[in-house]
């Protein structure tokens, strides 16, 4: 993988926060696009990589804070979660899809998602990659640039 | 935390829970976050430019892509709340006022005038000649007078229904604010014609448009509830129980809900000739009926019919497992009844062809056959009841003795049976003398926002402890059923000392030998009308207007759109109303001021917005004993000076 240097990471403003979701759709159509190059749209469910929650009046998204000591990073048996430049990746070709990385990361924002190919069925691990792709391009990762309010903000 | 107050309602939730069904709790928890932008009403999907959202935290104020400001998005939406409302409420009224004028015209069988006095006292107030008028030719004229408020040309002209049954001082000052009301309909296509696209943008002449069509709900309401008694009588004191454990085991239960009674009338009548049927089905009571929401307040009033339940525990009366039939007609049906009812037995069935559940059996009331469907709904129902599994059986024990019944002509009724000269003396009186110190109407929803039915028996218990009398209508009066504050006992236990003392006095004297309930029932919520036609004989009786009563009124689990078009007329005519929820309008701080504070100085009412029940309960006495000092009211100055500082 390729992490450009001057990618830029995620916060939050939890008092701008709408609740609106407009985040986690920007993320699933990304994904949806994602999978559709890859073939398998359709064969798998879209789960976002960011999930707005309310607890009481407070809506705030949650979403990969791309920790500095990573358990999803340490505990991953394949080393399928690497760290580059700051930012924690996922390699889909390691993955063993055994939940581990699901199961410690504090956040809850890792999910398992499974497929078909012929009569196998695989299950990998998914989490936020930054868009990286988007960002080396010039262009604003998917749940930033859909935020109404800017309640996500790039630092 | 609980769901619901009440506990037999809760353990009910705990049965579904174990069921593996989803009540409207759960389908709430699942559907949060609540989107921020309709919360705050700043989302517009008028055109198809959109959808347009303002950011409420933009540097720049944001405007929608053509244009429109956070206050005009903010106005349309909440105007056309009112206009939804409005046409809830108002077709209801025609379809009634319709039915009257079949019977005039001799054109149905099902309908009759039950209640010739209530007619002829219609005349009078509508100002339509009584005299010589027999009967029936009168029942057209007053349905005829009806109809042409909704139909009238002339924009100079005032809705009979609202002229006729405000005080003169509350008319003028609404003339000279050109907010009556000459047409019902017309006034509720007035709004969607100027919230289109590129039509008013003005958040101010938007709201006044709001206001005239809110008294356009009240015109549609007052004909509703009127014509309603004229055809199936006018409320009297009746006693009956609530809560779910007013349905049988050894009965076919049947529930009807909804709101209108053109329909729950025929079924009561229908069932009741069938009771033969069910017990040799198996069922030895018979047949059951029971009401939930409006339906329900409609049928208790008129029938003593029980009240199992009100709005947001609606599913529940399905889960008891003892439910062998669901009747719904319109407005406030929970779609969600057709995958729960499939769950268990229970038959459910639409009757009314402009509220259909796609997979639910129809069948529709209203026409020449009704009385044969009718007979086919019950059957059906006893049908079910042979498939009730009883293993799955939980009807809760509780269930409170209720006196409803209270229309304004009952209690004016049972006033006058003190002084028949001057019926309203007693309760001046006892306002003047500060044995009462005001009067609060509870109206309004559930909402799951708030625990079912806490926030109306935490206010109304502080409030009755503070000597201050309770009306109620509609999904309030039903939290008060089902949580017992509609019995004398309510008063033994919860009401000041005065209230108790002046509600015994009025009890015995009417003849019930206890104490009136400290909570008169009033009826459905189109019968909020009720109480203000009592508001308006006390303040006519004083020469006031009604915002100078210390009268107040509460939603405090408001959730319809009904309840917001209530609401509006409700301040409208003067009277301040708390709100137990936050309005989607806080995206306008504009919008937010006028409702709050700047209504104040020109309609006298206002919406007064607390959450807290406790803080509500402490800002509508305060409101109160405000309304008293500005009539030289006080509680140390004894009656007849007062009422000398009156006339
Ligand atoms: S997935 Fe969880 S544990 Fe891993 S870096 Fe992101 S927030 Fe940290
Ligand atoms: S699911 Fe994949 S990425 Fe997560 S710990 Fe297991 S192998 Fe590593
Ligand atoms: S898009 Fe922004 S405002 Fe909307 S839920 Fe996500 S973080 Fe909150
Ligand atoms: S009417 Fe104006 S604000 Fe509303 S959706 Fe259309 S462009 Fe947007």
């Amino acid at each position: 993988m390729c992490i450009p240097k001057e990618l830029k990471f995620l916060v939050v403003d939890a008092s701008q926060c709408m609740g609106c979701r407009n985040c986690e759709l920007a993320c699933s159509s990304r994904k949806a696009a994602q999978y559709q190059a890859e073939g398998i749209l359709g064969n798998i469910r879209i789960v976002p990589n960011i999930f707005v929650g309310q607890n009481g009046l407070t809506k705030t998204p949650a979403y990969c804070r791309h920790c500095s000591a990573a358990f999803c990073k340490d505990l991953c048996p394949a080393h399928a979660i690497s760290q580059e430049n700051g930012v924690i990746i996922l390699d889909k070709d390691k993955c063993l899809g055994c939940g581990i990385c699901e199961q410690v990361c504090p956040y809850g924002v890792i999910t398992l998602g499974s497929f078909k190919i012929g009569d196998k069925t695989k299950t990998i691990a998914h989490k936020c990659d930054l868009c990286f792709d988007q960002q080396s391009v010039g262009k604003e990762p998917a749940c930033y640039a859909a935020c109404p309010t800017k309640a996500l903000a790039l630092v | 935390m609980n769901d619901c107050y009440n506990c037999s309602d809760q353990s009910l939730i705990e049965k579904a829970e174990s069921e593996k069904i989803d009540l409207v709790w759960q389908r709430y928890e699942k559907m949060k976050p609540l989107c921020g932008f309709g919360e705050q009403g700043i989302c517009c999907r008028i055109c198809m430019k959109g959808p347009c959202r303002i950011n409420p935290f933009g540097k720049k104020r944001s405007v929608g892509i053509c244009g429109a400001s956070a206050d005009t998005i903010v106005a349309r939406n909440l105007v056309r709340m009112i206009a939804s409302g409005t046409s809830a409420h108002s077709l209801h009224g025609k379809e009634v006022a319709k039915t009257l004028m079949h019977v005039a015209r001799g054109e149905t069988a099902i309908y009759s005038v039950k209640d010739a006095i209530k007619l002829r006292n219609i005349a009078h107030k509508l100002n339509i000649e009584t005299d010589g008028n027999d009967l029936i030719p009168l029942a057209g004229v007053v349905a005829a007078n009806s109809l042409m408020d909704y139909s009238r040309m002339d924009e100079e002209e005032v809705c009979n229904w609202l002229k006729y049954t405000i005080p003169d001082a509350r008319l003028k000052k609404l003339k000279s604010l050109g907010i009556t009301t000459s047409n019902i309909d017309g006034s509720i296509s007035d709004i969607m014609a100027r919230t289109h696209v590129g039509t008013d943008a003005d958040a101010v002449n938007i709201l006044l448009a709001g206001l005239r069509c809110a008294l356009a709900d009240y015109s549609g309401m007052q004909v509703a509830t009127n014509l309603s008694d004229v055809l199936f009588g006018t409320p009297q004191p009746v006693v009956s129980q609530a809560s779910l454990g007013v349905l049988r085991k050894d009965a076919v239960n049947i529930a009807i809900h909804g709101h209108n009674p053109l329909l729950s009338e025929i079924i009561v009548d229908v069932a009741y000739k069938m009771q033969a049927e069910a017990v040799a089905a198996g069922a030895t009571y018979g047949i059951n009926i029971v009401g939930v929401c409006c339906t329900g307040n409609e049928v208790l009033l008129r029938h003593g019919i029980p009240l199992a339940t009100n709005y947001l525990s609606q599913e529940l009366a399905i889960i008891t497992g003892a439910l062998d039939a669901m009747i719904v007609d319109v407005q406030c049906i929970m779609p969600s009844l057709a995958k729960v009812s499939a769950c268990y037995h229970t038959e459910l069935i639409t009757t009314m062809p402009d509220a259909k559940i796609a997979g639910v059996t129809h069948i529709e009331l209203g026409s020449g056959d009704s009385l044969k469907k009718a007979e086919l709904i019950i059957r059906k129902a006893i049908d079910a009841y042979k498939n009730r599994d009883d293993d799955r059986l939980s009807i809760p024990a509780e269930k409170n003795k209720v006196i409803a019944g209270f229309s304004a002509e009952a209690i004016i009724d049972l006033l006058g049976s003190i002084n028949s000269e001057d019926p309203l003396s007693p309760l001046i009186e006892n306002i003047v003398n500060g044995k009462i110190r005001g009067i609060v109407l509870f109206a309004g929803c559930n909402n799951v926002k708030v625990k079912q039915d806490h926030n109306f028996v935490a206010i109304a218990k502080k409030l009755m402890a503070q000597n201050i009398l309770i009306l109620a209508t509609g999904c309030g009066a039903g939290a008060f059923a089902k949580n017992s504050l509609m019995n004398s006992e309510a008063t033994e236990n919860y009401a000041g000392n005065t209230l108790k003392e002046v509600l015994t006095f009025l009890g015995f004297e009417a003849g019930l030998n206890a104490p009136l309930p400290p909570v008169l029932h009033m009826g459905s919520c189109v019968d909020n009308v009720r109480s203000i036609d009592l508001a308006v004989a006390i303040a006519n009786r004083l020469g006031v207007d009604l915002n100078q009563l210390p009268l107040v009124a509460s939603a405090p689990e408001l959730m319809s759109e009904k309840a917001i078009a209530i609401g509006s007329w409700v301040v409208t005519l003067g009277i301040p109303l708390h709100v137990g929820l936050t309005p989607p309008v806080t995206g306008s701080s504009l919008v937010t001021n006028v409702l709050t504070s700047e209504l104040k100085n020109i309609v006298d009412g206002y919406f007064m917005v607390e959450e807290d029940p406790e803080e509500a309960a402490d800002k509508i006495i305060s409101i109160i004993e405000e309304k008293r000092l500005g009539l030289n009211l006080d509680s140390s100055l004894d009656s007849a000076n007062n009422i000398e500082v009156l006339s």
